[in-house]
């Protein structure tokens, strides 16, 4: 059942159990008091009859012991004055005996059997539906005993009174149970609005969709609510969204990496089945020999560079203090006679510094920087490779005079396998992997590498080293 | 004759689709890149276009499109062998879709197919007196019908379809079988030898030692 029906089936409940417990009581109360005033008024009836009674016997010398003698004339005197004719009244001894009566309705011997000279008795009685009377009994002093004396009121309409009340309020009660069921319904459903806003964000999040957020208006417990489960989403959304970039990497990733595995691989499975099936003249046959063993080479070069990548992503590197001229010297040694093959000039200047990291693995960099130099550059240019104490450690920087990055490429050149010209870096034996690494190598050394390139003029690889923390 | 067009950005492969393509009769041109694709399609009209995937600038998945309505066969020739991209690849509108690493034998049987399925060769092809007809799957020597099974005539359409060339056994098996050789080279030896009878090529096809057979013709 949904929450609002459930608020509207309480309250109603608790207004229909409310509303008739307190009109009944209501009802009942007046009732009640109504009736009393009727007895009362009836009982004052009944002594006024008496004592007017009692005066009449007395003006006549009616005594117990005449009155039998005499009821003739008492009789008469009571039918003739309008006072008693008006009135239903019964007068009997104490043994029971009828002396007068105007009673429309029966005596109730029972009635007079419970009282005595002292003592008034009354009982409320139906002789037939729809009549209630009030039956009262009392003594009538005569000088020398007692008479009894009966009379009659009816209090019928209070019983319908009370019946026509009743009908009324169910009525009024019907009524208003329907009208506040309705309000009730409406104010609930009303309060329940951002519960259900709620909910639809929440099914939608929970099929994967999310972007969607809860409306916050208001202060009160679902605004707050609401706020809270924007905050959630959000960090949901974000966790997501990032665990998808990493899933996307590593799916890129692969697949350049088969391809660049199947790559090569193609052609020497190509060519190798081309010999052995085939019989080639001389130069196709060099032809298909040299490309297996280039292809192969090539296979080589991207085993050892996975192999580096993988070696500075999963093992402890080697925190110790490095000389830094002293590895952009034995770098450039390094380098030099590659550059020299190709006519191009290096050039080495570090300041005295000392970064905390492993040798080798910045040694890797500045040869890696190095290469890509001597890549990009036309015979008669120079390479430099600059050593710079900073406030916060010690920055490399290698410049070449190159043929330049075009800018829309420099964000994609450290990804793995990315290759700005693919058949140029092929014939220089690369791989796509050099600046991958060589960013790892840069973080884990708690730095970036940030490459200034001016089309045809040249590339300055910087890249700030703040070492890294001492073990 | 045929005209292909390789598009492949690895002078290697594109060398050996080359070779190969020219050896078994074909004219090949090489483009490297997807403008000069299109370009060359532009000027030359082609019988069936050898497509990598993995192409600098644009992808062959892209150059496909440009193709589609132009009607030229196409092969996908590609290192990603992951379903959702044969699939793609497949709907474009490509005929065929071989993956990298492949087999000389494999390359020339599906560029034959797919130029057999799409009319560009003669449905009718002949050595000697034996002429197969691809269409109906009849084979006549000398106008008398050779009764050959499924498994004889998938053979006899390799041979003639690796001319010259030395097929090795676990070749024959895996292109007439079309399941992983596991070693029973008798079945091969079997059905060839069963073939050379009925076709009366005992000269024709050679064995070659340890290897398997060829099915040797003169160059003219």
């Amino acid at each position: 059942m949904k929450f609002a029906w459930k608020v509207t089936l309480a309250a109603v409940s608790i207004l229909v159990i409310s509303m008739g417990v307190g009109s009944y009581l209501l009802i009942s109360l007046s009732f009640r008091s109504a009736l009393e005033r009727e007895i009362d008024i009836a009982m004052e009836e009944m002594q006024m009859l008496r004592i007017s009674y009692e005066a009449v016997c007395d003006a006549r010398g009616v005594t117990l012991e005449n009155i039998a003698a005499r009821s003739r004339g008492l009789q008469r005197t009571l039918t003739e004055d309008p006072y008693f004719a008006d009135r239903q009244f019964r007068v009997s001894t104490q043994e029971g005996a009828q002396l007068y009566s105007t009673l429309t309705a029966g005596s109730d011997q029972e009635l007079l059997n419970c009282i005595d000279s002292r003592s008034y008795g009354y009982v409320v009685r139906s002789d037939r539906p729809g009549q209630v009377l009030v039956h009262f009994a009392g003594p009538v002093a005569l000088p020398d005993g007692i008479l009894y004396m009966e009379t009659v009121r009816d209090i019928s309409s209070l019983f319908t009174d009370r019946e026509i009340h009743f009908q009324v309020y169910r009525w009024i009660l019907l009524i208003v149970v329907a009208a506040g069921s309705a309000v009730l319904f409406l104010l609930s459903y009303w309060l329940t609005m951002p519960i259900r806003t709620l909910g639809k964000v929440t099914t939608q999040l929970a099929q994967g969709d999310y972007s969607p957020r809860a409306e916050v208006s208001g202060g009160d417990e679902i605004s707050e609510l609401a706020a809270n489960f924007n905050r959630m989403a959000d960090a949901i959304e974000k966790t997501v969204q990032e665990l998808e970039d990493a899933a996307r990497r590593q799916e890129d990733f692969t697949a350049s990496f088969v391809h660049e595995l199947k790559t090569p691989l193609t052609s020497i499975i190509g060519y190798a089945d081309m010999l052995r099936s085939r019989q080639m003249d001389g130069t196709a046959r060099f032809k298909a020999a040299n490309y297996i063993f280039s292809e192969g080479k090539r296979l080589e070069n991207l085993s050892l560079s996975l192999m580096n990548l993988l070696v500075v992503n999963h093992s402890a590197a080697d925190a110790k203090p490095v000389h830094m001229p002293l590895l952009c010297q034995r770098a450039g040694r390094i380098s030099q006679p590659a550059l020299e093959a190709k006519g191009l000039s290096l050039e080495v200047t570090a300041e005295e510094g000392v970064l905390t990291g492993d040798s080798a693995l910045l040694q890797t960099l500045a040869l890696n920087l190095l290469d890509n130099a001597r890549k990009a550059s036309e015979a008669g240019g120079t390479v430099s490779l600059t050593g710079t104490v900073t406030a916060s450690g010690y920055r490399l920087q290698v410049s070449d005079q190159g043929r330049g990055i075009p800018a829309e490429e420099l964000e994609k050149i450290t990804e793995a396998f990315y290759m700005v010209d693919k058949s140029r870096s092929r014939a220089e034996g690369g791989a796509g992997l050099g600046l991958a690494l060589c960013k790892q190598i840069a973080a884990l050394h708690r730095g970036v590498l940030r490459f200034d390139s001016e089309l045809g003029g040249g590339t300055t690889v910087t890249v700030e080293l703040e070492g890294m923390e001492d073990a | 004759m045929i005209k292909i067009l390789i598009v492949e950005d690895e002078k290697p492969i594109a060398d050996l689709l080359d070779m190969s393509l020219t050896a078994a009769g074909y004219h090949c041109d090489w483009v490297d890149n997807g403008l000069d694709a299109a370009d060359a399609v532009e000027e030359t009209r082609y019988d069936l276009i050898l497509l990598d995937v993995m192409l600098p600038g644009s992808d062959g998945f892209e150059l496909m499109e440009y193709f589609a309505p132009l009607h030229i066969p196409v092969i996908f020739t590609t290192a990603r062998d992951s379903l959702k991209d044969r699939i793609k690849g497949l709907k474009l509108g490509a005929d065929d879709y071989i993956v990298k690493p492949f087999e000389i034998a494999e390359l020339l049987a599906r560029v034959e197919t797919v130029l057999r399925r799409c009319h560009k060769t003669d449905s009718l092809l002949s050595l000697d007196d034996v002429t197969v007809d691809t269409q109906s799957r009849v084979v006549t020597k000398a106008g008398q019908t050779v009764p050959l099974t499924a498994k004889e005539y998938n053979l006899l359409l390799l041979f003639l379809q690796n001319k010259n060339i030395a097929l090795f056994r676990e070749t024959i098996y895996e292109r007439v079988w079309e399941n992983d050789y596991m070693g029973d080279s008798r079945t091969v030896d079997l059905h060839v030898q069963r073939l050379r009878k009925k076709l009366g090529w005992q000269e024709r096809i050679a064995a070659v030692y340890k290897v398997g057979y060829r099915l040797e013709v003169k160059e003219p």
